[in-house]
């Protein structure tokens, strides 16, 4: 019933994206203009991986892709007056969220093979990855990272109306507590603990390595490990925070509020 | 008079709609969160790029930058609300004085667009540690309305594609980046290729970006009176085109029919 659901949702999800072509335009502006902006800032940086410097504005669209498929679909079907039917409905929302956001990380990848294009064709960026399979498994996980931390983040979507601003600064805060484009050591200290408990944060150490070292060392594993932890913790604390909300919004007939 | 009247009730009812559409705590989070985010940002890449001397040029660019969020975000939307909302034919069928209508609601958006920079620049002092002991603040507040004033013409082109597309939050938000690459926000202009250094030269902003640079370092009104002079020039054009495009798109709209499109 689980998978059943995800599947079909991430299919409909799909189908939305073919339904609205502009989506292509509307992902890929931020990614570009962060690969730019970071390209044309580290141009005489010579200590910096341009390789990297392209595939973190890749991350970062992917991370917005994500955010967008998982928190904007509760916002959408709040908006046409849906999202109570998918609540009364048998299959779970949680499930439903799940498959949209799979989906919109999937079509992030999109966002990476874009700033790849923009680097090579625009800034004659030489693409060199270190360990080209491990960089896709990598990605890979990223992608499942992702979606797992975008189902956690669409219950504040669920219980809150000001979502368009929650968006907005849940996307922009992964970008700097995440230290994708920079090291985490230049935030304050008290933020730091934050950095740690976000994928992105594992998600970018573990592309680093595979794009820029030569031997996979410690911190490639550690990075995976961390991933694989938050991203089981982050789907066991959302199924719990969706059973609550299921309860709450029931109880105080709360959902369709807009 | 009567087109001075429907600025000032635009302008009013701006001011309302601000706070009723846009919650106040949505409004506080893109006044104030939001903001912190992006100059955090890109002072972070750019002291990771070229140390702290970068950092203080982009924690600079950006906060004057930050006045593009209600400028243009804020003006271009003003127009595509009115769509959402369905009240856009019930406008364009009024014999209201259509620009007078439309400046007299950027008043709300060039002030709350001139807060936002000031919520930068508190940004920039407390925690990025920028120095701004040699700035005039007059001059400073004085620039940051000419270049808010500025971008609300540029917002007022954006939002004329609305009178068309349904697709205008997707443009308007393309172009709050775009400003981002080209106007000497986070690294000097001299760094883009050609075609877009020229691109930079009719853009208000990269005029009001540079003058700030100059009054943090200490210049004075005379110094930085030719930046303002041009910001103001090609706010002027800026505004016209604008205004060109919004009659273009109004009549393209109405032969077609699609102003409850959305």
């Amino acid at each position: 019933m689980g998978m059943r659901t995800i599947f079909s949702a991430s299919r409909q999800a799909f189908y939305e994206f073919l339904a609205r072509p502009v989506w292509i335009f509307e992902m890929t502006v931020s990614p570009f203009v962060f690969a730019t902006v970071a390209l044309i800032m580290f141009r005489d940086s010579p200590s910096t991986n341009s390789t990297y410097i392209v595939m973190a504005g890749g991350i970062m669209g992917m991370w917005g892709s994500t955010l967008l498929g998982a928190g904007y679909s509760v916002v959408i079907e709040r908006y046409f007056g849906t999202l109570q039917y998918l609540f009364a409905s048998p299959s779970s929302l949680e499930e439903i969220i799940a498959g949209k956001a799979l989906t919109s990380a999937v079509m992030g990848l999109w966002n990476l093979v874009f700033v790849f294009l923009i680097a090579i064709i625009l800034f004659g960026v030489d693409i060199e990855i270190a360990h080209p399979l491990t960089f896709l498994l990598a990605l890979g996980l990223c992608l499942f990272s992702f979606s797992a931390l975008g189902i956690l983040l669409s219950t504040l979507f669920v219980l809150s109306r000001s979502a368009a601003a929650l968006g907005n600064i849940l996307e922009f805060a992964a970008f700097v507590v995440c230290g994708i484009m920079y090291p985490i050591s230049f935030l304050p200290v008290w933020i730091r603990p934050l950095s740690y408990i976000l994928t992105p944060t594992w998600g970018a150490q573990v592309l680093r390595w595979a794009v820029i070292e030569p031997q996979l060392g410690e911190g490639f594993w550690i990075g995976v490990a961390m991933i694989g932890i938050l991203s089981c913790s982050y789907i066991v604390i959302g199924h719990y925070l969706y059973s609550r909300i299921d309860y709450q919004v029931r109880v105080t007939a709360s959902l369709w509020r807009f | 008079m009567d087109a001075l009247r429907a600025a000032y009730s635009s302008a009013v009812f701006s001011y309302k709609g601000l706070l009723t559409w846009i919650e106040p705590r949505n409004y506080i989070g893109m006044k104030f969160i939001v903001p912190l985010l992006q100059m955090s940002f890109f002072a972070y890449v750019a002291k990771n790029a070229g140390g702290a001397e970068a950092m203080s040029f982009a924690v600079v660019g950006n906060m004057v930058q930050l006045c593009a969020v209600t400028s243009v975000l804020g003006m271009s939307m003003a127009v595509g609300m009115e769509r959402y909302f369905g009240t856009l034919p019930l406008l364009l069928v009024s014999p209201t004085n259509r620009f007078a209508l439309f400046m007299g609601r950027s008043v709300v958006y060039v002030l709350d667009g001139v807060t936002s920079t000031l919520v930068g620049l508190a940004y920039a002092v407390f925690l990025f540690g920028v120095d701004f002991s040699q700035a005039n603040p007059v001059l400073l507040v004085v620039i940051f309305l000419v270049t808010s004033f500025a971008l609300s013409g540029f917002g007022l082109l954006i939002g004329s594609l609305s009178l068309y597309t349904r697709e205008v939050v997707a443009v308007a938000n393309a172009s709050y980046f775009a400003l981002l690459i080209v106007c000497g926000v986070n690294f000097p202009v001299t760094e883009l290729p050609h075609v877009l250094q020229g691109l930079s030269k009719v853009l208000p902003l990269t005029y009001g970006i540079q003058a700030t640079r100059e009054v943090v370092q200490g210049a004075s009104f005379t110094d930085v009176q030719g930046l303002i002079g041009a910001e103001i020039l090609f706010m002027g054009a800026l505004l016209v085109v604008g205004y060109f495009f919004f009659r273009y798109f109004e009549q393209k709209a109405k032969k077609k029919g699609t102003f409850e499109l959305i």
